[in-house]
C-alpha cells in the first residue's frame, strides 16, 4: 500500500513542480517500460531456447561487434551518403515543382497525383526498377531516395508558397521591387522552414525504401548488411543491425528537428 | 432563362463549374503526361516493359484465374492484419491521449516502431512464421500498428479538456464519454489514421508474400520476377498503385463526411 501514500504527496507537488520533476518521471518510466519489454523478451528467448529467438544479450554483443568492428560506421556513412544525394537531387527537383503548384490551382491539381504516385509507390517498385535499370551500383538508391523526398519537398514548399501574405506581395509590386528581390527576401525566408520540415518529413520514408533498395540490389550499406544476415539466417545479426537503425534514424530526426527549432525560431507558427 | 436573372448567383455556379472543369482537365493532362513519362521510360530505359505488353499480362492473368485468386488471398490477410492492427492500436492510442504514464510508457516503443522499414519485419517474420499465412498477417499488423496509435494519441489529446471535466462534474459514465465524447473527435482522426496504416500495412504485405509466401500479389509479382518477366512484375505493381489511389480517394470522402459537423 506504498502507493496509496506516496499519491497524494507526488499530486500537490506536481502542479507546482519544476518541469525538471516531470522530466525525472519520465524518463523512469520509460526506462521501467523499456525495461519490462527487455525482461519479456529474454523469457521468450529462454522458452523457445533456439537461435531463431536470440537472447538480449547476444544480440547486444552482436551489436558492440558491429560497432567495434567499424562496420556500422562504414555501412551507415555508405548509406547516408546515398540518402544526402538523393536529397540534393530532390530539393533541386521539388522547389520548382512546389514552386509552381503553390502559385496556381491548375499545376497544383496537375501535379498533385504524380505526387502521390511518387510517395506511395510500394517501395519494392522502386527496389526492382532500380535494380533493373541502374544495376547494383549506388546510383539507384541515389535516384530512388530522390524520387521519394520529392513529393514530400514539392507539398511542403506549395504549402510554404501558400503562406507567403499577398499584402507583402502587393506591397512589392507597390514600391517596384524586382522579381529577383521578391524572390530572395519574401518566398526564401518563407519557404525554407517549409523545405526543412519536408526534408525531415521525408528522409524518414526516403531512408526505408533506400534500405529496401540495397536489401534487392547493393554492395555495401544496411540494407545490403540486412540482406546478408538473412540469407545466412542470424536473427541476432538482423535484429542488431535493426536496432542500429532505429538508433540512428532517431537520432537523425531528433538533429533535423533541433535544427529546425534553432533556425526557425523567430517563425512561431511552425512550432 | 432564369439562370440569367438571378445575376448574383451566377457567377458563383459558374465559376465553381470553371473551377470543376479546369481541375478535371488538369487531372486527365496529369494521367497523360505520367503515360507519357512511361512511355519515355520504356524508350530510353532499357527492359521497362511496354504498356502493351504489361496491359496484355494484365488481361492474361485475369483469363487464367490468377489475378482474382491472388487478389482475395492478399485483401484476406491484409484485413485481417489491418483489423488487428486497428483494435490494438486504437486502445493503446486512446490509453496514451489519456494517460500520462501510458503516454511516456508508450512513446519509445512507438517512436521505435515508425523507425523500423517493413521489410524488416518481412524478413524476421519469414524467419519466425515461415511460408504460412502468419507471416504477412504479422508484417501487416505490425507496419500498420505505429501509424494507428500515434494518430489516435494526438486526436485523444486534442479533445478540449473543459469538455472532459465538464463530463467528470455531471457524472457521466466511461463508456459514455468514450461513445459521445472521444468517438466523434476522433473519428476524422481515426481516418486518417487508417489512411497512413493502410499505405504502410500494405507495403508490408507485398514484401511479407514477396519474401515469405506461396500465394498472393506479392508472391505472384515475385513469380515474374524471377521468370525474368518484368511486364508481369508491372502488371501486378499497377494493381498495387491503382488499389492505394482508389482507397486514398475513398478515405479522403469519408474524412470529410466525418469532420463535417466541425464545420457546421
Amino acid at each position: 500500500m506504498s502507493t496509496n501514500t506516496v499519491a497524494p504527496q507526488v499530486r500537490p507537488t506536481r502542479q507546482t513542480s519544476t518541469p525538471r520533476n516531470q522530466r525525472t518521471v519520465r524518463w523512469l518510466i520509460s526506462v521501467a517500460t523499456l525495461a519490462s519489454v527487455l525482461v519479456a523478451w529474454a523469457v521468450v528467448a529462454a522458452v523457445i531456447d533456439d537461435n531463431i529467438v536470440p537472447r538480449p544479450l547476444e544480440v547486444f554483443a552482436r551489436v558492440i561487434d558491429i560497432v567495434a568492428s567499424g562496420e556500422a560506421a562504414s555501412n551507415f556513412t555508405t548509406t547516408l551518403a546515398k540518402i544526402g544525394a538523393g536529397f540534393a537531387l530532390a530539393v533541386v527537383a521539388g522547389l520548382p515543382l512546389g514552386f509552381l503548384m503553390g502559385r496556381g490551382a491548375f499545376m497544383n491539381s496537375y501535379l498533385s497525383l504524380p505526387m502521390f504516385v511518387l510517395g506511395n509507390v510500394p517501395g519494392l517498385t522502386y527496389a526492382v526498377f532500380a535494380l533493373v535499370i541502374f544495376g547494383v551500383g549506388p546510383l539507384g538508391p541515389v535516384v530512388v531516395s530522390a524520387s521519394v523526398a520529392v513529393p514530400f519537398i514539392a507539398i511542403n514548399v506549395a504549402e510554404g508558397v501558400r503562406s507567403v501574405d499577398g499584402d507583402l506581395l502587393r506591397m512589392c509590386e507597390a514600391f517596384e521591387r524586382s522579381p529577383r528581390d521578391v524572390l530572395r527576401h519574401v518566398y526564401l525566408p518563407a519557404v525554407s522552414a517549409f523545405v526543412l520540415v519536408g526534408v525531415r518529413y521525408g528522409f524518414a520514408m526516403a531512408w526505408k525504401v533506400e534500405a529496401l533498395t540495397e536489401v534487392f540490389g547493393a554492395q555495401s550499406g544496411v540494407g545490403f548488411m540486412i540482406r546478408k544476415a538473412y540469407q545466412e539466417f542470424q536473427v541476432d545479426d538482423m535484429l542488431a543491425w535493426t536496432m542500429l537503425f532505429v538508433i540512428v534514424m532517431i537520432l537523425i530526426e531528433r538533429g533535423l528537428g533541433h535544427l529546425e527549432r534553432r533556425l526557425f525560431a523567430w517563425r512561431k507558427e511552425l512550432a | 432563362m432564369t439562370l440569367i436573372a438571378s445575376e448574383s448567383a451566377q457567377p458563383l455556379w459558374r465559376r465553381h463549374a470553371k473551377s470543376q472543369l479546369s481541375s478535371a482537365v488538369a487531372r486527365t493532362a496529369s494521367v497523360l503526361t505520367m503515360l507519357a513519362v512511361w512511355q519515355l521510360a520504356v524508350v530510353f530505359g532499357h527492359r521497362v516493359p511496354s504498356m502493351a505488353d504489361t496491359f496484355a499480362r494484365l488481361g492474361s492473368e485475369g483469363a487464367g484465374g490468377q489475378l482474382w485468386t491472388n487478389l482475395a488471398v492478399s485483401m484476406n490477410r491484409f484485413l485481417l492484419g489491418l483489423v488487428a492492427a486497428l483494435l490494438v492500436g486504437a486502445a493503446l492510442g486512446v490509453a496514451m491521449g489519456l494517460s500520462r504514464i501510458a503516454d511516456y510508457a508508450l512513446t519509445d516503443l512507438t517512436m521505435a516502431g515508425l523507425a523500423i522499414p517493413a521489410v524488416i519485419w518481412a524478413l524476421l517474420t519469414t524467419m519466425w512464421f515461415g511460408f504460412g499465412w502468419l507471416t504477412p498477417v504479422t508484417t501487416v499488423f505490425l507496419c500498420g500498428l505505429p501509424f494507428v496509435i500515434v494518430n489516435i494519441a494526438k486526436a485523444v489529446r486534442a479533445i478540449p479538456a473543459e469538455t472532459m471535466l465538464m463530463a467528470r462534474a455531471f457524472g457521466v459514465g466511461r463508456a459514455e464519454v468514450l461513445r459521445n465524447i472521444i468517438a466523434p473527435a476522433v473519428a476524422g482522426s481515426t481516418i486518417a489514421a487508417v489512411r497512413f496504416a493502410i499505405m504502410s500495412a500494405w507495403n508490408g504485405l507485398l514484401l511479407a508474400e514477396w519474401f515469405g509466401a506461396t500465394s498472393g500479389v506479392g508472391w505472384r509479382a515475385r513469380y515474374w520476377y524471377d521468370a525474368n518477366q518484368l511486364d508481369g512484375f508491372l502488371a501486378w505493381v499497377l494493381l498495387f498503385i491503382a488499389f492505394l489511389i482508389i482507397v486514398n480517394q475513398a478515405l479522403g470522402l469519408l474524412e470529410n463526411r466525418a469532420t463535417r459537423w466541425r464545420r457546421s
